[in-house]
C-alpha cells in the first residue's frame, strides 16, 4: 500500500467568479511509505494548495486520493487522515497559544480524545524528540522560549499526535545555519522513530536534494518533473520549466562540463567533490 | 557623508524580575562612507541590537554611538540621525504604514516636512531604484514578500540617507527575492550608500567587503571575507562557510589546492578547472 | 476563501470620480445618504396608489448609473460590495414582507399573510438597501485609503483647535487599513494549523465554540502586538513625529470637477426634496398613472 496516492487532482479558488484562480492542474503521484519526498516549485506554484488536500484541509472536489489506503473523499475517514498526516505549517512558532509548552503539546492528542494517561505519555515523548529537556521545559510558557526552542515545540505538538506521515512546509525557513542544520536532523530522528514517510516542501534545493528520495516539482499548478533529485536536476530545462535554480554542487557540474571536463550528474556537495576527485585522480595517473 | 564611530557600546535589557541580558559587551569599530560591511553572527549573538543601536532606536548602556560626529543619544539631533540611517527589517509585512505603495514610500519625507515637489520626485528616484516604478499604484498586500522588501528599501531611499542597514532583510524571503535584493544593494553601494547587511546567510556575507563576526555579543573578528573565510574564526561563532569554500575545503583533501577560499560560485568553478588542466 | 472578500478595496483608474477631491467624494457620499433617506418609503394608503412612490428611486439609479459611468469602475466590483450584505437584505425584505397590516391581502396562511402595500414596501426597502450600498461603495473603489484617511483628516481640522489629535487618529485608521488584509491571511494560516491539530470550531454549544476560538485569538494578539512592536520600529526609523510641519504627498486640491461635482449631487437632492414635500406622488402621477388606468 503507498502512503498517498493522488490522481488528476484539480482545484480552483473561488470558481465562477472574476478571481478565478486554478491553482493546481491534473497533478497525480504517489509517495511510498518511508519516502522522503520533497514538493518544490517557486513561490504561488501550488505547493501550499497541495499540502493541505493532503490532511483534507481543502476538500478534494475534482479528483481521487488515498492516504494510507483511505479514500479523501470519503467523509467518514477525513478525521482519522487529519491525524494520519501531521502537518508542520511555514514558521510554526505562530501557532503556540498555550499557558505552558506540555498544555500546548497536549493540543493535539486531547483533540484526538485520548485516554489522559496516553495525552501524558504522548506529551513527554514528543517533547523529548524534539531535543527539550521534559523537566525544564514542560511548565515554561511557549513565549518565553528562543525562536528555535519555540519552532521545536510547535513541532512537538505535532508529533504528539503520532502521525504516520509528516508534512513539513518550509521547515527552516528564517533560521541560522546551525539551527537549519539541526532541524534537518531533527527531520531524520523523526522519520526514524516516529512517522516513516514524509514530505518537505521547500524551495532550498541543495537541502532536498541532500534530503530527499524523490520529487516532484510544480510550476503553475501542474507536475513538470517527478523523479528522484538526480532525475529531476538532470533535465536541462529545469530551469526554463519551474523557475527554479538547480542545485549548487548540479550547477556548477554544469558549468565544468561547458568548459569540456567529463563529469557525471552530481546534485550533493559530496557527490561533487568525489566526482571531482575521482577526475582529478585520473588526470594525475 | 557619514562615518559611523561606535565606541566600547554596551547594551542590557531587563527581562523581569530584576534580570538583565547583556546584549552586546565594549563592541567598538568604525564604518567610512561607502563600505559594504556584512555583520554576522548565531541567532542571540546581538547582531539586530546592534543594528537598532545604529540609528538611535536603542541607546547604548555604555559607551558612544556616533553617526557623523552626532551621538545618538542626544534626543534633539536624533531626527538628523535616522534620516542619515536608515533600517529594512526582517519582515515584509511589518513596515509599511499605507495601502498604496508609493504612499507609503512618501511617508518618511512626509514626516520630515520636506516640500512636495521634491517628495514627488524622491518617491519616483526610489521607486525606479527598486524597480517598483510599475507598480507605485499597487495595493502593498497584494504585492510579492520580495517585492514588499523592494518597497521597505524604496522606503528608506525616499529619506537620502547615507548608510543603509538590512535587518535579516532577506531572511524570509524566497531564493529568486533574496537575489534581487542583494543585486538591488550592490548598486546602492556603488552609487556610494553605505550598506550594513545583517545576516546568517554566508553566500551574502561573502559579497561584502568587510565582515564583522560576532558571539555573545562580542566582536570576535573584523576583517575580509577571504580572510575571515580561511580563518577558524566561523567555526567559533557557530557559524558555516559558504558553499563554495566549503566546497573548496573538502576539494583540498581530495588532491585539489586551493590556496584561499573562493567567495563566489565563479572563482570556484575557475579555480576547479584550472586545476583540472 | 477569505482572500476574496473584498472591502470595497481601491479600484484603480484615472476616472472623473478619481480625481475629485476625496473630502469632496467623503461630502457627497453624506449627501446621498441623506437624499436617499428622503424618498418615501411608501405611497400613500390608498390602494390605488400603491405603484406610487418610485420616482426617487427612478432619479436615484439614474443618478448612480451616471456616477458610474464617469466613475469608470467595473458592474462586477459594485455587485460583490452587495453580496457581502445580500443575507441581511434578504432577512431584511422576508421580515418586512409580513408586517405590514394595510392594503389588500395577496396571500395569507394561518397568522402570515401578505398585503400589496407590504409588497410595495419590501420592493422599496430592497431598493432602498441596494442604492444605499452601491452609492457607498463608490468612495472607497475610487479613492485610496490613504486619500480617505487624509481628506477625513482634513474635514475633521477644526476638532484639531479643540486639542483632538486629528492627525494621529488619520494614522491610525491608514494603518488599520493597510493592515486589514494581512491580519485576515494571518487568521487564515493560524485556523488551518489548528485544524491540522486536530481543533474543530463548529461543534458542542455557544461556550465550547467560543472556547474552540482560544488556540486562534491567542496566537492572533502575540503576532499583532509583535507586528505593532516592529511597525513602531519602523515609523521612528523613519522620523515619525520629525515635525510638526508634516507635509502630504497626495494633494487635496479642491476644481472645477469638485464643483460640478457639488452642482449635481446638490441638484439631485433637492429633486428628491422636492418630490417629498412639494410635488408629493406628482411625478408618480405623470409617469404611472396612465399607464395604470386611473
Amino acid at each position: 500500500m503507498s502512503a498517498i496516492e493522488i490522481k488528476h487532482l484539480t482545484y480552483t479558488y473561488s470558481k465562477k467568479t472574476p478571481f478565478e484562480h486554478t491553482a493546481l492542474k491534473d497533478v497525480s503521484f504517489v509517495v511510498e511509505e518511508g519516502e522522503t519526498f520533497g514538493i518544490i516549485g517557486e513561490t504561488g506554484s501550488g505547493k501550499s494548495t497541495l499540502i493541505q488536500h493532503l490532511n483534507a484541509l481543502i476538500k478534494m472536489k475534482d479528483g481521487e486520493g488515498t492516504i494510507l489506503g483511505k479514500s479523501l473523499k470519503d467523509k467518514k475517514q477525513l478525521r482519522q487522515i487529519r491525524f494520519d498526516v501531521g502537518m508542520v505549517f511555514q514558521y510554526p512558532e505562530y501557532q503556540l497559544f498555550a499557558d505552558t509548552v506540555e498544555q500546548d503539546v497536549a493540543f493535539g492528542p486531547k483533540n484526538m480524545g485520548l485516554q489522559k494517561v496516553e495525552i501524558e505519555r504522548r506529551v513527554r515523548r514528543a517533547i523529548e524528540l524534539v531535543g527539550l529537556d521534559f523537566e525544564k521545559f514542560a511548565k515554561r510558557s511557549p513565549f518565553e522560549l528562543s525562536g528555535g526552542e519555540k519552532r521545536r515545540v510547535a513541532i512537538a505538538g505535532v508529533i504528539a499526535m503520532e502521525p504516520k506521515i509528516l508534512v513539513l512546509d518550509e521547515p527552516t525557513a528564517g533560521l541560522d545555519p546551525q539551527g537549519r542544520e539541526d532541524i534537518l536532523a531533527l527531520v531524520k530522528k523523526l522519520k526514524e522513530e516516529v512517522c516513516p514517510t514524509i514530505i518537505i516542501v521547500t524551495h532550498n534545493m541543495d537541502e532536498i536534494a541532500k534530503e530527499a528520495d524523490h520529487i516532484i516539482a510544480l510550476f503553475k499548478g501542474e507536475i513538470i518533473y517527478n523523479g528522484t533529485p538526480l532525475e529531476v536536476f538532470s533535465h536541462e530545462d529545469f530551469k526554463e520549466k519551474t523557475r527554479l535554480e538547480y542545485p549548487t554542487a548540479t550547477y556548477i557540474a554544469n558549468e565544468i562540463r561547458k568548459q569540456g571536463v567529463d563529469i557525471k550528474q552530481v546534485v550533493t556537495p559530496e557527490e561533487l567533490v568525489s566526482e571531482l576527485a575521482r577526475i582529478k585522480e585520473g588526470k594525475n595517473v | 557623508m557619514s562615518t559611523l564611530k561606535i565606541s566600547g557600546v554596551s547594551y542590557s535589557y531587563s527581562i523581569g524580575d530584576g534580570k538583565t541580558i547583556r546584549a552586546l559587551k565594549n563592541i567598538s569599530f568604525e564604518v567610512e562612507q561607502g563600505e559594504y560591511l556584512a555583520l554576522v553572527g548565531m541567532n542571540g549573538s546581538g547582531k539586530s541590537t546592534l543594528a537598532k543601536l545604529l540609528n538611535g532606536l536603542y541607546i547604548p548602556s555604555k559607551g558612544t554611538v556616533l553617526v557623523d560626529g552626532i551621538d545618538t543619544a542626544n534626543d534633539d539631533t536624533i531626527f538628523e540621525v535616522r534620516k542619515k540611517v536608515g533600517i529594512v527589517f526582517q519582515n515584509p509585512d511589518n513596515q509599511a504604514v499605507a495601502t498604496i505603495v508609493e504612499d507609503d514610500v512618501a511617508f518618511g519625507p512626509e514626516n520630515l516636512g520636506i516640500p512636495r515637489e521634491e517628495i514627488v520626485e524622491r518617491v519616483n528616484e526610489a521607486l525606479e531604484a527598486v524597480g517598483m516604478d510599475k507598480h507605485r499604484e499597487r495595493t502593498f498586500s497584494k504585492l510579492s514578500g520580495g517585492q514588499k522588501q523592494r518597497v521597505a528599501i524604496a522606503g528608506v531611499l525616499a529619506m537620502r540617507p547615507d548608510v543603509i542597514i538590512l535587518d535579516e532583510s532577506t531572511s524570509m524571503l524566497d531564493p529568486k527575492g533574496r537575489r534581487k535584493i542583494m543585486s538591488i544593494v550592490k548598486k546602492l553601494n556603488e552609487a556610494g550608500i553605505t550598506i550594513i547587511n545583517i545576516t546568517h546567510h554566508m553566500d551574502e556575507a561573502a559579497h561584502a567587503n568587510r565582515i564583522i563576526v560576532l558571539k555573545n555579543g562580542s566582536i570576535i573578528a573584523d576583517s575580509t571575507p577571504k580572510e575571515i573565510f580561511a580563518s577558524k574564526v566561523m567555526d567559533e561563532a557557530g557559524l558555516k562557510l559558504p558553499l563554495p569554500a566549503q566546497i573548496a575545503n573538502q576539494l583540498n583533501e581530495n588532491g585539489f589546492n586551493f590556496e584561499s577560499a573562493p567567495l563566489t560560485l565563479n572563482e570556484l568553478m575557475e579555480e576547479i578547472c584550472q586545476q583540472l588542466k | 476563501m477569505f482572500k476574496d472578500i473584498s472591502f470595497g478595496q481601491y479600484y484603480p483608474a484615472n476616472s472623473f470620480v478619481h480625481k475629485l477631491d476625496a473630502r469632496t467624494k467623503l461630502l457627497l457620499t453624506i449627501v446621498f445618504i441623506v437624499a436617499l433617506f428622503f424618498i418615501p418609503s411608501n405611497a400613500t394608503n390608498r390602494v390605488d396608489q400603491a405603484w406610487y412612490g418610485y420616482f426617487g428611486y427612478m432619479v436615484t439609479f439614474a443618478v448612480l448609473l451616471v456616477v458610474i459611468i464617469f466613475a469608470r469602475v467595473p458592474i462586477g466590483s459594485i455587485l460583490k460590495s452587495i453580496k457581502g450584505v445580500l443575507f441581511i437584505i434578504v432577512l431584511m425584505a422576508v421580515i418586512n414582507l409580513f408586517v405590514s397590516n394595510q392594503g389588500e391581502v395577496l396571500w395569507a396562511w394561518k397568522r402570515l399573510h401578505i398585503t400589496d402595500t407590504a409588497v410595495h414596501t419590501t420592493i422599496k426597502l430592497i431598493l432602498r438597501l441596494v442604492l444605499l450600498i452601491i452609492g457607498a461603495s463608490i468612495l472607497p473603489l475610487t479613492t485610496t485609503p490613504v486619500a480617505i484617511a487624509d481628506g477625513l483628516e482634513s474635514l475633521l481640522k477644526p476638532l484639531g483647535w479643540i486639542k483632538v489629535p486629528i492627525h494621529d487618529m488619520a494614522m491610525i485608521l491608514s494603518i488599520a487599513l493597510r493592515f486589514i488584509p494581512t491580519l485576515f491571511e494571518e487568521t487564515q494560516k493560524i485556523v488551518a494549523t489548528q485544524k491540522a491539530r486536530g481543533a474543530s470550531f463548529d461543534t458542542g454549544n455557544l461556550f465550547k465554540r467560543a472556547k474552540a476560538l482560544i488556540p486562534i485569538l491567542i496566537p492572533l494578539f502575540v503576532s499583532s502586538f509583535r507586528r505593532a512592536d516592529e511597525l513602531a520600529f519602523a515609523m521612528d526609523s523613519r522620523c515619525y513625529n520629525a515635525t510638526n510641519k508634516r507635509t502630504k504627498y497626495r494633494v487635496n486640491r479642491m476644481g472645477w470637477r469638485d464643483l460640478l461635482a457639488f452642482l449635481f449631487m446638490n441638484a439631485y437632492l433637492v429633486v428628491i426634496l422636492l418630490d417629498r414635500y412639494y410635488w408629493v406622488f406628482e411625478m408618480d402621477r405623470i409617469i404611472f398613472g396612465g399607464w395604470l388606468g386611473k
